[in-house]
């Protein structure tokens, strides 16, 4: 119940707007986490208040939002696909490819962003 | 235990897209399992939840092996699981069908003149109770593998009781030695558990928890890991169906961790820094306890990417002995 509430609170807010797919997400997340974590939606609401008040663009604070609930869902790996993405955009996020095949260059740093923690 | 017809017992196996083939061809003699392994693809498909033992017609064995072995191939060596569609053994009804198995593909691959391996798998201690079996010879061998895995996990995703405890397997594992039998290991599947935080410390914290269980399991192998009979060591992290991970998602189980991805073959597996970061501190480990085990290394399941990134070179299972 505490969930529902949660989510609720996030996509009917005026203060961000999440696409179809990304409310798909964030609701996945927070019942993942949820068997692992059972007080993260006080962490998520409180995170989520915090954003929602620290800007009145839109734009912002969504990418705000997505951004904590990608580094929630995945600790390691998120920084990881940032550096991959300042790279190249177009890179699978999910890191499951060839680096061989899809980089010409900066193999072995592309090596060490996506294999080692 | 019900029986079924089946159409075909011989199938090369198929590993999904874009992973490692490692030459196996499966047998497929029983399906369904009650054992109820909870990561088990088994548990969440379309079969009879009891163990069913297809009718062996063996003149259509026969027939099906006979064409296998007379196909035009540079290496006349086979590499058979009969493992992968139901626990080996399951019950004594279904060691008594391998057995017959064993003996149709011996007279085939002797008149062929071709060498065969067939693996038994299995994480019963059901050997104990067997009678009569089959010896190794110039065709056939008989490869014994055992799935290990932590008591930990034994004890919260698979039936403890049903199932052997990791004491018992490992001592399966010896007795299989001493009846003169290869014997393999099979890390299968490496769990994330116990999860004792979710922040980037608090997952390296579980995965070094993760990894201490198991350099401690194969430390209790080391002598099963050195002796001149041990086959082959497979390292592979857990992988989940679109479905399973729904199942399971829905049921709050452990086993769905969240930083997991869907991979190039449709299954959910660790994040590729996690993966490639448990087998290397894995090999290194077994590197350490015994050096001359690299060449019996395999990833079971993964792409070759990770076999890369590992340092690993890629094997069949059928040139390992």
């Amino acid at each position: 119940m505490r969930e529902i509430g949660l989510l609720h609170e996030i996509f009917s807010s005026a203060r961000l707007h999440l696409t179809f797919s990304q409310k798909e997400f964030v609701k996945e997340t927070i019942k993942i986490l949820n068997i692992f974590c059972p007080k993260i939606e006080e962490l998520i609401l409180k995170k989520f208040n915090k954003i929602v008040s620290s800007s009145n663009d839109k734009n912002i604070t969504t990418k705000l939002f997505l951004d904590f609930i990608y580094s929630l869902r995945y600790p390691i790996s998120w920084k990881k696909i940032k550096e991959l993405k300042k790279m190249d955009k177009s890179a699978p996020l999910d890191l499951e490819f060839d680096e061989e095949v899809f980089f010409k260059t900066d193999l072995q740093k592309i090596k060490s962003i996506i294999n080692e923690i | 235990m019900t029986t079924q017809k089946k159409t075909s017992y011989i199938v090369k196996y198929n590993y999904g897209r874009g992973v490692v083939d490692l030459g196996e061809y499966v047998i497929s003699f029983a399906t369904s399992c009650d054992l109820g392994c909870e990561y088990c693809y088994l548990k969440y498909s379309k079969v009879p939840k009891k163990p069913i033992l297809y009718d062996l017609l063996r003149e259509k064995f026969a027939e099906e092996i006979e064409i296998l072995f007379s196909l035009p191939m540079e290496e006349k060596i086979f590499y058979l699981n009969a493992g992968e569609t139901a626990d080996s053994l399951l019950t004594i009804t279904h060691f008594e069908e391998l057995h017959k198995i064993v003996e149709i593909t011996y007279g085939k691959a002797k008149k062929y003149n071709v060498r065969c391996f067939i693996e038994l798998r299995t994480k019963t201690e059901n050997i104990f109770k067997i009678k009569k079996i089959p010896t190794n010879n110039e065709f056939i061998k008989i490869v014994y593998t055992a799935t290990l895995t932590p008591q930990n996990i034994i004890e919260k995703f698979e039936k403890a009781g049903r199932v052997a405890s990791l004491q018992r397997r490992i001592e399966a594992l010896k007795y299989a030695l001493s009846l003169g039998l290869l014997v393999g290991i099979r890390l299968e599947p490496i769990i994330f558990y116990p999860v004792t935080g979710l922040s980037y410390k608090e997952i390296l914290n579980s995965m070094q928890i993760l990894l201490n269980n198991y350099r401690s399991l194969l430390f209790s192998c080391r002598d099963i890991l050195n002796s001149k009979n041990f086959h082959s060591l497979a390292l592979s992290s857990l992988r989940l169906t679109k479905k399973q991970y729904k199942i399971l998602k829905n049921k709050r189980s452990e086993l769905c961790f969240p930083e997991m991805f869907l991979c190039p073959d449709g299954k959910y597996r660790y994040s590729r820094p996690i993966r490639v970061k448990i087998y290397t501190e894995l090999i290194n480990y077994i590197k350490s306890i015994s050096p001359q085990l690299i060449s019996k290394l395999l990833l079971s399941f993964e792409f070759d990417y990770i076999w890369r990134a590992c340092n690993l070179e890629v094997k069949k299972l059928k040139n390992l002995s």
